[in-house]
């Protein structure tokens, strides 16, 4: 009875401690996070105020609007939007069939092949910008969308994904079908494909989310003001406005909407994938 | 081709596979080729470029120059004579190292909390993944302007306020501040990779651990640890590629300074070609950056295989 009532007492001791813990935790990445939502609706003396104003005193919510004219923030979002959608598609297109093609083909060169997504996967950024960088510029491709597009239009990493999801694919299901009568294209599009679909939203996530946020390459190739990207634009924006705090972060908070609410919508893929990936190695 | 199909509808699976299969090869090639030619034409063929230019001296705005060949001596300088090159292989092995065992030793902790039931966790959840969606840029723009900055930060008021002295974080502790401001944003990453293994794990076979006398830390250590193993691996086999290519936030919030203190590889690429317009040199380094990543990559791998094989012995 008493070791029964002590194990008990013990139990809930834990669970306090582990609640207090999270409470702990849960506050040190808030703060971070209220203190810059709080920021971007007060005054730039309200951000400095000592002690810091946890509660607002007054919504200024206009920050945003000012902050969209102060600089072409809606350019750079049209840009970052462009480059981003492309690039996102095409890597899906392209990882996807690819994918395909090594899971479930043998072909001769097929290992050969591999290697090359393999490099490409493990290739750091930095060992190819260099041609690149010279080969935009005598293309005439510096200050363009093509030279913001093309050199991330196809992924190693996507290839290399959607071959371990689509080697799950069970090949009885495959020739099922094609006993059934169905045609290669006809097997891709409706078995295959939804089949994917985890695979193909947290590839279309991750990759969005890189090209969104990519600052190395086009702080390279682009410096006229109409092709700058959001992140480049901020940064930007920051150098030469730099008393305006609140604006810095308004922009700052509408530059992470789109990713979040992208992530949002396929957050159960995504986790998904993630598993499944742990699994399979 | 129907009609033979057709005529033997149960025999071997096998058979009918040999029989599709094998005449269609170009046809299938086709699936792939495009993407393939694509990546080597975009990547490995640069690399090919990287390596030429590597060999030669070429500067971008000095064209009487020319293009002399000039053999292993940009590596040579790099390796022997840049100090900043040296200093800056050093830095980046720090900071990844930090960086990847701040945030997955911060992840894992968070994901085994949050693995538990409790009131309002899906809210706790989204805002513990909220970090990975900041753009790194501006992770550190707020971070600096923000937080560490010496007399206006978040920090320093906190310090003033417990009375402690003034410290200039970005200044005095470079390194440091960088591996705070990418921890921040690479925690949640690690937290969802390793939830995602947690959640895929079946409770029976903690339910028999615990029978058999398995209990917290011996629980931990001897069924979660080896259980979540692939998914660490994944975590820091995904976290040092993009790591060690770190740029945004050094760019942003310290320039590789105060001096050359947090110049990582990665930096010092882009200084040499962006701001001395050296491209040999810079090739040279990029070659060298791609000798050193692998070496981190395999020595990582080596070292998780063996404190893994020891966990589970």
């Amino acid at each position: 009875m008493s070791a029964n009532e002590s194990t008990k007492r013990l139990g809930l001791l834990r669970s306090l401690l582990v609640h207090a813990a999270l409470a702990v935790v849960g506050l040190i990445v808030a703060i971070p996070l209220y203190w810059t939502l709080i920021s971007s609706v007060t005054t730039n003396a309200g951000i400095f105020a000592t002690p810091v104003q946890w509660i607002p005193p007054s919504l200024h919510l206009e920050n945003f609007s000012q902050a969209l004219s102060a600089a072409p923030f809606g350019r750079y979002f049209f840009n970052s939007a462009v480059v981003g959608v492309v690039v996102t598609a095409t890597t899906l297109v392209t990882s996807a069939l690819a994918g395909y093609g090594f899971a479930k083909f043998q072909f001769p060169g097929r290992r050969i092949l591999f290697v090359v997504v393999l490099i490409a996967l493990m290739v750091p950024f930095q060992a190819i910008m260099i041609p690149l960088f010279v080969l935009a510029r005598q293309l005439g491709w510096l200050n363009s969308y093509a030279g913001l597009i093309v050199p991330g239009a196809v992924s190693g990493f996507g290839i290399f994904l959607m071959r371990q999801f689509m080697s799950k694919v069970p090949d009885a299901l495959l020739e099922a079908a094609r006993l059934d009568g169905c045609n290669e294209i006809q097997l891709f599009l409706r078995i295959v494909l939804p089949l994917s679909r985890s695979a193909l939203a947290a590839l279309a996530v991750l990759t969005f989310l890189a090209s969104w946020n990519n600052f190395l390459w086009p702080l390279i190739v682009a410096q006229n003001p109409d092709i700058l990207t959001v992140p480049l634009g901020i940064v930007q924006f920051r150098g030469s406005y730099f008393t305006n705090y609140t604006q810095i972060l308004a922009v700052s908070l509408m530059a992470a909407a789109p990713v979040i609410v992208l992530y949002l919508v396929m957050q159960r893929q995504i986790i998904e994938t993630f598993a499944s990936s742990g699994i399979k190695g | 081709m129907s009609a033979s199909t057709i005529s033997v509808p149960d025999a071997a699976s096998s058979s009918v596979t040999g029989r599709i299969r094998s005449p269609r090869i170009p046809a299938r090639l086709l699936l792939l080729l495009p993407a393939i030619i694509y990546l080597a034409v975009l990547t490995q063929a640069p690399f090919i470029l990287t390596l030429w230019y590597s060999v030669h001296k070429w500067i971008l705005d000095q064209p009487d120059l020319g293009r002399p060949w000039v053999g292993i001596e940009n590596f040579k300088y790099a390796i022997t004579q840049d100090t900043v090159f040296q200093q800056a292989v050093l830095t980046t092995l720090i900071i990844t190292v930090l960086i990847i065992a701040v945030s997955l030793l911060l992840g894992l902790g968070f994901a085994l909390l949050l693995n538990r039931k409790f009131f309002g966790r899906g809210v706790v959840r989204a805002l513990m993944i909220a970090p990975f969606f900041v753009m790194p840029t501006v992770n550190a723009v707020v971070w600096k302007n923000f937080f560490l900055d010496p007399i206006i930060g978040l920090f320093d008021w906190l310090l003033t306020s417990l009375h402690l002295a003034r410290v200039d974080f970005l200044t005095s502790y470079p390194k440091l501040s960088i591996v705070a401001i990418a921890s921040w944003q690479w925690t949640p990453f690690m937290m969802l990779i390793l939830l995602a293994g947690l959640q895929g794990m079946s409770e029976e076979v903690r339910e028999a651990a615990r029978i058999d006398g398995a209990a917290g830390w011996a629980e931990f250590r001897h069924i979660t640890l080896p259980l979540l193993a692939r998914y660490i691996e994944l975590c820091i086999l995904l976290g040092t590629i993009y790591v060690l290519n770190l740029f945004g936030e050094i760019r942003v919030a310290t320039q590789g300074g105060p001096g050359t203190e947090s110049t990582t590889v990665p930096y010092y690429v882009y200084q040499t070609i962006h701001d001395y317009n050296d491209v040999g040199s810079a090739a040279a380094l990029g070659v060298l950056a791609v000798v050193f990543a692998s070496l981190i990559a395999a020595g990582l791998l080596r070292l998780l295989v063996r404190t893994f094989r020891e966990g589970q012995a």
